[in-house]
């Protein structure tokens, strides 16, 4: 029991982790938009959305590492026997990255179109800034999409009960 | 989009009276990851495959088949 317990302990922390790794990208796409923003609003006011700035980091901070140090205890702490990292959560992780890869290398092509006609004037962080928020951004789509669409079928049938057969 | 994959995963369980959970747990996958295979979502990597198979002590072609233009 205890065994079978740390070996569901690992696959549901790796799946967290990799859960929560996606919700921390949403953070990401604020932080970089606000960090964005310095180019485009004025000083005064991206003053004041520099320190919700760093309250997200500090929460992107605080939402990853406590996962990740179980993860790396479990991981590498001899407690586990069993280390299935193939899941439904990462092969979903997986799909959205290719997604994401996909819809970025376009985006970049469509981004270095506009620079060279359009957009001469703006600074190169702007564009990093751009690519990064579009890719996460698709990243983030994606994977919740599929995680939504997929919740909806799927439901626990328990055999467990006598009531069940 | 469902998978070519046919599975009687959920057939299994109710023979031996498992839930996904107990499944999962003892395969060392989550009860998501159960889920998602016995509907077609997720294709199992041969790794789970195997396991499901050798929990339920039979061979894997009885648990997962292809399945057949027709069907």
């Amino acid at each position: 029991m205890t065994r079978e317990k740390k070996i569901t302990s690992y696959a549901q922390l790796l799946d967290s982790l990799m859960h929560k790794v996606a919700i921390a990208f949403i953070l990401m796409i604020i932080i970089r938009g606000i960090g964005l923003s310095e180019f485009f609003i004025s000083l005064d006011l991206y003053g004041n959305l520099y320190y919700l700035q760093i309250a997200l980091k500090i929460g992107l901070f605080l939402l990853i590492l406590p996962v990740f140090i179980n993860f790396l205890r479990l991981k590498f702490g001899g407690q586990c026997d069993i280390r299935e990292e193939d899941s439904y959560i990462s092969e979903t992780f997986k799909r959205a990255c290719v997604v994401s890869f996909a819809l970025s290398i376009l985006f970049i092509q469509l981004v270095k179109k506009t620079a060279a006609h359009y957009a001469t004037d703006l600074p190169t962080p702007v564009y990093i800034g751009a690519i990064e928020i579009f890719s996460l951004t698709v990243f983030c789509i994606t994977y919740f999409y599929l995680i939504y669409r997929d919740s909806r079928e799927g439901q626990g049938d328990d055999f467990t009960g006598e009531q069940d057969q | 989009m469902s998978s070519p994959l046919k599975n009687r995963i959920r057939v299994f369980r109710a023979e031996h009276r498992l839930s996904q959970s107990d499944l999962a747990d003892a395969i060392g996958v989550t009860r998501k990851t159960i889920s998602t295979i016995e509907v077609g979502r997720f294709v199992p990597s041969t790794i789970i495959a195997l396991k499901i198979a050798r929990y339920f002590k039979v061979p894997v072609e009885e648990i997962f088949s292809l399945t057949t233009e027709k069907e």
